[in-house]
This record gives C-alpha cells, structure tokens and sequence, in this order.
C-alpha cells in the first residue's frame, strides 16, 4: 500500500501531529516517530510493508523521533503493524467507491427559509452585504400577508420532513416587529396544527433589542444572533448608526441583558473581522471576557478593491491568530472557564451524514431566501439579483432548472473540492462567494478555503487535545 | 487504536453513513458556510 494524498491529511499543531483518513473522517494522533515514517513514506514513495526495511528511513529520522526508544527496530515494526491495522480497518487510506457515482435522491424538499422581513436598517455596516440593508433596491418591509404565504409555502414545501426552520433577516429585522411578532405565533400556531418541529431565529443588531421586544423573543424561545464585531474601537470603525456615532456602547448592554435574560443560552454573538483588525484574535477574547460564552467571527467578504478586504497575503498573520485562538480556547475549558466558538464546533462522532455533507449548505434547493415583496432566491446574498429569482410565495419555484444547478454543483462537481483534504467539512464552500468572485458556482473562492482549511486543523488538533 | 506512536480519537466512519444516512432531518454566520460543524439530530 502507497501513500495516497488524496486521502490523507497529516499536519503538525505545535508539538502535536495529527492524521486526518479523509474518507472515513477517522483521526490519529501521532508519536514524533509515527509522524516522520508517515512523513517518510510519503515522500519516497515506497510501499508501507517494505517501510522497515528501507535503507534510507534510519538515515531520515530525527534524534527526536527515535529519543527514548529501548527498540528502535521494533518500535518502526510497530508503527508499520499499525497501520497497516488500521487500512484494514478502513480507518487508513479508506476508499469510498459508492461516492464515484452517488446519486443525489430525486425529489428534494424545502426545510428552511431566511425571511427579509426588513429591507432597511439603522445601522450603516461598512461591509454589509445587503447595502446597508437595502439590497440595492428600495428600502421596504415584508407585509404579514406575504410572510404567511412564505410560512405555508414552506410547510407545504417540506413535505415529510420534520424539522423546518425560518430565520427573520435583512436589513435590521427589528425594524418590523409588528410583523415578526405575529408571524413567530403564527409559526408556532400552523406547527403545531401540522406536526412540524419549528426553529425560529433572529439575526440583529442590537438597537432595538430591548423592553417587550426582548421579552417577546425570550419567551419564544427564539434564537439570535447577535451581531458585534468585538472591542469598541473596531466595532465602532465598520458598524456606525446612520448619524456616523459609533454604536458600541448602545448594542453592548443590549446583549448583555439579553444574554443574562436567557440564561446564557440560545444565541451566538456573531462578529466580522477585517483588514483593519487583523489581530481579531484579541477581538475574540474580548468577547469572551465580556461575558460571552457562544462566539462566531467570520473574516469578511470582499472584493479586493475594499480597504477593509483581505488579500493572499495577509493569511499567514490570520494562521497565527486561529492558532492563538485554538490554544486559548484549550486553556479557556482546562480552568474550567469554556466558551464555545462556531467553527471549532466540530463533532467526529456525531457529526452529519456523507449524503449531508456533499450536499452543502442547501441554497437553492432546501434553503432559499423571500424578498420583502415574496420573491424566492436561492439563498440571502442572492436576494436582488433578478438572475436567481426562482419563483414567489404565491406560486411557489417557478424556475426549478435554479434550484437543479445548485443541486448539482456539489463538493465532488467542483474539479478544485474533489481532491482536498477539507471536502467533507466545508462541502464545497459557499454559493454567493463562488459566484461574487468567479462568476461560477463550481469555481470556489480561494481565500475563503485556505482559512475554512485552517479553522478545521485547529478544530481537530482542539478535539485531539480533549481526547 | 491506541498504542505508544498511533493514538486514535474519534470512531464515526463517515462511509457508512452513505448507507445509513440521508434522512435530511438536520439543520451562526450567514458568510462561512460550513457544513462539518453540524451535529446529526438521529446521531
């Protein structure tokens, strides 16, 4: 047996080495000689059972591979005798032929849909995606009327399935309260009446989270996603209110009564980072020590003319403060003070099916998103762009031949995804971002992979750490 | 496994959830989709 890249990830985290066997998602964690054998045999191409005899592999270890081995020669046999063990086991070098021509199931079904209840905002975010909440057209909010229609299209759309989900977005979805509220009883009303499971959340920012409105989300047990972008100065630079004030100082008890009304749960405080915080680890801590113990920062999303954009080469700084991230997060759950950050959740023994994972996020097919007027696109970052516009609440898809093309363009269509180490975790990456930046769906968006590849080494070397 | 130089820590075997998976009954960023962090609801 060779060594095949394709089907392996080997990778160092400080003085920890981690084997990643692709297809089986099973991970090793290597003694200082198992890495370098690996390393061994995968640079000279030798077959795994003629590894022990090589006359170069002596040669090629280091004084700390071999320090504190009584029996060198039988320590190599033991490594060797591993795994080989382990590629029995289909836990090494696993194949997974019935993905060479996996069929997704014909019929697909709605199960979540992101409603833009505001295409407003009373912030003015810097980088926002939706123009300062507009979408690049004029600014409106969604009528209770089209938000019904969107409800029972998708309770009719979700067939069988059990679970659903609805998102209130936008713009700043506070900003229709009125509707959100009667739509959230009207959700938890038809649910009930059909059998459903419904999960509702909120995405906002803070303003007018306060008084009946937060009792009205707290007793319903919505879920938010509460947005800030971390310490004062960096948050107040991308998010000012429509007047230029920074609005740090207004969000921030907002959330922190939020937070304590529900008891600590339910919620993500959700940041962006920037070119202009590139130390967003500090952004993280700040966060934490703030109080927060559910966090997710994302890097931002821009075209590279952007000030505030990220270009290739500012990673290797962005690598150092994951990893600042990873090690302070170990520490954090080793004094008993854990916080839980998005994209170092990462359950290998629960985690999602293969079907789920080649099948990505679901835009476009199990996920899709309703303008204001209650236009369907294919997910929120298509919204506005007549080109995507798949059908309305009052017809339901119309123009199915979307939705099939970005059913198909899953993680194993994508020539770059197919052989990447990282396919089964990121599922291809996002939709918008292939598009917003190549113009094609199956072209996925470069800086985005090399840091998705980077959060999941350190969600893995954080789960090797647990173990 | 566990031995001196090959410890291993997890124990889903994500091909056999081509099999066994696929009931579509599963679920922070809106930017960085991700799907690996999800947990499965039958799981």
């Amino acid at each position: 047996m060779k060594f095949a890249e394709n089907l392996t990830h080997v990778f160092t985290f400080g003085e920890d080495h981690i084997l990643l066997d692709v297809n089986s998602g099973i991970v090793h964690q290597l003694s200082p000689l198992a890495y370098e054998m690996v390393q061994f045999w995968r640079q000279s191409g030798c077959d795994l059972k003629e590894l022990p005899a090589s006359p170069n592999l002596a040669a090629a270890l280091s004084a700390k591979a071999i320090d504190g081995s009584q029996d060198i020669a039988g320590d190599i046999k033991e490594v060797c005798q591993g795994l080989t063990e382990l590629a029995a086991a289909g836990m090494l070098m696993s194949e997974a032929p019935e993905l060479e021509n996996y069929r997704f199931p014909k019929d697909y079904v709605v199960k979540a849909l992101c409603l833009h209840v505001a295409h407003d905002c009373n912030l003015r975010c810097r980088y926002c995606f939706a123009g300062t909440g507009a979408f690049g057209g004029d600014r409106s909010l969604m009528s209770l009327e089209t938000g019904k229609k969107a409800m029972d299209f998708l309770f009719e759309a979700s067939g069988s399935r059990k679970h659903v989900e609805i998102d209130y977005f936008g713009g700043e979805p506070l900003m229709n309260f009125p509707v959100v509220k009667e739509l959230v009883l009207y959700g938890e009303a038809e649910s009930r009446r059909r059998g459903k499971e419904l999960k509702q959340t909120l995405t906002t920012n803070g303003l007018l989270l306060q008084g009946q409105i937060l009792d009205f989300l707290n007793e319903h047990d919505i879920a938010l996603v509460l947005s800030l972008d971390g310490r004062k100065e960096v948050n107040d630079r991308m998010r000012p209110a429509i007047g230029g004030q920074g609005s740090y100082d207004v969000i921030l008890p907002h959330f922190k009564e939020t937070v304590e009304a529900r008891g600590g749960d339910n919620y993500y405080l959700r940041g962006t980072y920037t070119r202009f915080n590139k130390d967003f680890y500090e952004d993280i801590r700040h966060m934490v020590e703030s109080g927060f113990d559910l966090v997710s920062v994302e890097p931002v999303v821009a075209q590279p003319q952007e000030e505030y954009a990220f270009h290739e080469e500012d990673l290797p700084e962005l690598f150092r403060q994951y990893d600042e991230l990873a090690r302070y997060y170990v520490a954090r759950a080793r004094a008993g003070k854990p916080f839980t950050f998005f994209h170092f959740n990462l359950d290998l023994n629960h985690g999602p099916c293969l079907p789920k994972r080649l099948s990505g996020c679901g835009a476009g097919h199990e996920y899709l998103a309703v303008a204001p007027e209650g236009t369907l696109y294919p997910c929120h970052q298509f919204v506005g762009n007549p080109d995507f516009a798949v059908g309305n609440v009052d017809k339901g898809i119309e123009k199915p031949s979307i939705g099939n093309n970005f059913r198909e363009c899953h993680v194993l269509a994508k020539e770059k995804c197919r052989a990447c180490w990282a396919r089964f975790y990121c599922s291809g990456g996002c939709h918008a971002n292939a598009w917003n930046f190549n113009h094609d769906l199956k072209e996925p968006y470069d800086l985005g992979c090399e840091l998705e590849k980077k959060r999941l080494e350190c969600a893995i070397w954080i789960k090797a750490k647990e173990a | 496994m566990s031995t001196k130089h090959i410890k291993t820590i997890n124990k889903q075997n994500l091909v056999k959830t081509i099999s066994s998976g696929g009931c579509g009954e599963c679920q922070a960023c809106k930017t960085s989709c991700t799907v690996g962090n999800q947990v499965c609801r039958k799981e």
